[in-house]
């Protein structure tokens, strides 16, 4: 390094391994300057309080748990930044499923309003109802599968919430089929129970899948 | 230029807290437990520059807060 570096950097340089280039760079171009030399000194004592403070807390034996399932659901801005680009279908398939996974709030307004549109009579149905409600849950399960094994083997795992979203899509794929599946399509007590909380129960589903794949990934 | 005096050590706790759980983790990873960059990516199942990149930004985000030295000659 033969210029000089800011405040921001000096800390991280301190940080570094005595033997890593990029400090040695550093402290070969501090020697030369007085200014990055006394940011460097500066940095140094900071990072010395630093390492008393961390060192003054106490181990905690699930350290390592607690640290790898809070990581797990934090968005990697730095991984996606430093990632090669996969081509285009990737991109493509990349924004297709933001969009999908964005859905959410448009999927539950379009569940309630095809349910209000839909129903001119009254009557629960509960047994069909049932029916209804598992055979869209069945339904979703196939974006769910889908999202599961593809994004399986990524640095990056699908959130909870994405496969939530996911699988209330898929739920409402499931809504849809109901109109012409279901005898009582046009009951409005029924479609409001039943053929909503099939999909609220889809958005669990796949909720709940997403945190128990959480968990195995952080143990294998 | 003289030194300017150290933070306290609320202001560190404080500028600690500010960091997200994943910046948190790599400079507690690196600091306490004496872990190198490669052995936090393994633990952290990601690869050695993504924690390069998470410490540059951390230790970037804690100067924020700690350090402030204005430079005499500009930078170039």
């Amino acid at each position: 390094m033969t210029r000089h570096f800011e405040d921001e950097l000096a800390l991280f340089l301190c940080a570094l391994e005595p033997n890593d280039s990029q400090r040695m760079a550093a402290e070969a171009h501090a020697r030369q300057c007085a200014t990055c030399a006394l940011r460097l000194a500066r940095a140094q004592c900071v990072l010395a309080l630093i390492d008393r403070q961390a060192r003054s807390q106490p181990a905690d034996p699930t350290l390592r748990e607690r640290i790898l399932s809070s990581v797990a659901s934090e968005p990697q801005a730095a991984e996606r930044r430093v990632q090669p680009r996969a081509g285009l279908p990737r991109k493509l398939s990349d924004a297709a499923l933001r969009a999908w996974t964005n859905a959410l709030p448009i999927i539950a307004v379009s569940s309630l309003t095809l349910a209000w549109l839909d129903g001119r009579t009254q009557g629960w149905y509960a047994l069909a109802g049932l029916t209804c409600a598992v055979l869209e849950v069945a339904v979703a399960a196939l974006p769910l599968t889908a999202a599961v094994v593809w994004t399986w083997q990524r640095p990056r795992p699908l959130t909870p919430s994405d496969l939530a979203r996911l699988s209330c899509l898929g739920g409402f794929l499931g809504q849809l089929s109901q109109r012409t599946l279901c005898p009582h399509h046009t009951a409005t007590a029924h479609l409001m129970l039943f053929h909503c909380a099939g999909l609220a129960l889809a958005a669990a589903t796949g909720g709940f899948m997403g945190r128990l794949l959480r968990s195995v990934r952080a143990t294998s | 230029m003289p030194l300017p005096p150290n933070p306290s050590e609320h202001a560190l706790a404080g500028a600690l807290a500010a960091l997200t759980s994943r910046e948190r983790a790599v400079v507690y990873l690196q600091r306490a437990e004496g872990l190198g960059f490669d052995a936090i990516a393994r633990l952290l199942q990601c690869r050695e520059a993504d924690v390069r990149a998470i410490a540059l930004r951390a230790y970037a985000r804690l100067s924020r807060q700690l350090l402030r030295l204005p430079h005499p000659e500009g930078e170039p």
